[in-house]
């Protein structure tokens, strides 16, 4: 019994069980309770700023780090996800990557607040990013903590609080050679390989088709034996494209599950026909 | 079916299954030596935390000496404690038992410093140290946590499959928690 003597519900079995398996191999991650990142660098989770004022300190924030390459991002929350607040706001830190990777130049200014009926309260936290250290001493970062920020807070200006903040964090660091990376956005050839690392499923979909592409060309060299390089030669640099893609060989899974699942979807359907071609009478039977 | 096609289709199964368990087995080789090196540095990165503690602690007194008479004891004790810090060989468990009894003095001082010293307290060196200690102290909590955290993360993969097969082949060993209290 060879792979294509199968009837169309065993190889849709057989497909379906191949996929699964490569999504429940890839989705075995820990899961944590931080949540993703939004996009966006402030974050008013528990609607403390207006519109207008999230606008502003978002052009802020992204001027800053045109300017500097620092980046600050600004998260307000009323829902710690049963972590306490250090810790909440350290691993919101590191898991969103906040800062370049060549020299940890991110700074989070992270608000925790909650209210009853009638009194307010927060907690406010500023997270530093390694590389400004230097720029921002702890004893710096808690003077502007309580000079220019909890100062605003504690009278439910947020806004006002965030913003002067901003400009007193800014002016530590904005003329510091120390914190400006040098880490640009990947071009041509580096871009592409980006791409194809945080898209796999496309990646490995475009190795797919070369690799049955190569295969019906390994069928065209029975005829043409001495051409048979063509496609081995087409095999091999098609994985190492895969690996190239990714070291940890998932480009290359997902190419050869679709391979296979495209050959035989395509392929295996033609092949359970029972009967001649179209002509004589064979049609479909399932 | 003729026996060289069964023979062939054995043959290359064998083939397949040695290249994916071979396959397997270094990529989990590769991944327990990853996990079990960022354990090993998380380990370092409580030291280093400890250390800034440890080297905060002759500007503290110097900051404070000249203002407080009576507290005299108190930074005898937190020097003498600083003395014995050095001259420790990195045991965890000694190491954690002076940094508790740094943070049982430092809580005495600053109480103290609070309630009877209104002009050392907002001075601004003493306020800048008071943040430094402080935020020394949170960092050396992370730093436990993240130990913790990598550490679990490669007893686990040291314990499922098929790490464990791979940690008996090359002599893995679990490491050990950094312990609470």
């Amino acid at each position: 019994m060879s792979i294509t003597n199968l009837n169309r519900g065993q190889l849709k079995l057989l497909l379906a069980l191949v996929l699964t398996s490569v999504i429940i191999i890839n989705t075995a991650h820990i899961v944590s309770a931080i949540p993703n990142p939004t996009g966006y660098m402030v974050n008013d989770w528990a609607h403390l700023l207006t519109y207008d004022e999230e606008d502003d300190l978002e052009s802020a924030c992204r001027y800053i780090e045109e300017q500097t390459t620092v980046e600050v991002y600004i998260v307000t929350t009323d829902d710690l996800e049963g972590e306490e607040f250090n810790r909440y706001s350290y691993l919101l830190f590191n898991e969103w990557g906040i800062g370049k990777e060549d020299v940890n130049n991110g700074l989070l200014l992270i608000l925790y607040y909650w209210e009853n009926e009638t009194h307010y309260s927060y907690e406010f936290r500023v997270e530093i990013g390694r590389g400004l250290e230097g720029a921002i001493t702890d004893a710096e970062a808690g003077r502007i903590t309580r000079d220019n920020i909890t100062f605003w807070f504690d009278w439910a200006y947020f806004y006002d609080g965030f913003y002067e903040g901003l400009v007193e964090f800014y002016d530590e660091f904005k003329d510091d050679p120390s914190v400006v990376s040098q880490f640009r956005d990947p071009i041509g050839l580096a871009a592409f390989r980006a791409w194809g690392y945080s898209n796999p499923l496309l990646a490995g979909a475009i190795v797919a088709a070369g690799l049955i592409t190569m295969f019906y060309m390994l069928q065209f060299s029975l005829y043409r034996p001495k051409m048979i390089w063509i496609p081995l030669v087409g095999v091999a640099s098609l994985l190492l494209l895969a690996w190239w893609w990714d070291d940890s060989l998932l480009v290359l899974g997902y190419a050869i599950a679709i391979a296979i699942g495209g050959t035989i979807t395509i392929k295996g359907g033609n092949r359970v026909r029972p009967g001649g071609g179209r002509g004589e009478g064979g049609g479909f039977t399932y | 079916m003729e026996v060289k096609q069964i023979a062939c289709i054995v043959i290359l199964g064998l083939v397949i299954i040695g290249a994916g368990v071979s396959a397997s087995i270094i990529l989990t080789y590769n991944d327990l030596v990853a996990t079990q090196n960022e354990a090993k540095n998380s380990w370092t990165h409580i030291q280093i935390q400890y250390e800034r503690k440890i080297e905060l602690i002759p500007q503290l007194v110097s900051a404070v000496e000249n203002y407080t008479i009576y507290e005299a004891e108190t930074l005898t004790a937190i020097t003498e404690l600083r003395t014995q810090w050095l001259t420790l060989n990195n045991s965890p468990s000694e190491q954690a038992n002076i940094s508790s009894q740094l943070n049982v003095e430092f809580n005495t001082l600053f109480v103290a410093v609070q309630e009877n010293y209104p002009t050392l307290y907002a001075s601004t060196l003493y306020q800048d140290l008071l943040d430094e200690i402080t935020g020394t102290e949170n960092r050396i909590t992370q730093a436990k946590l993240d130990y913790n955290d990598a550490v679990t993360e490669y007893n686990t993969k040291l314990g499922q499959f098929p790490g464990n097969i791979v940690a008996g082949m090359f002599g893995f060993q679990p490491m050990i928690l950094y312990a609470t209290g």
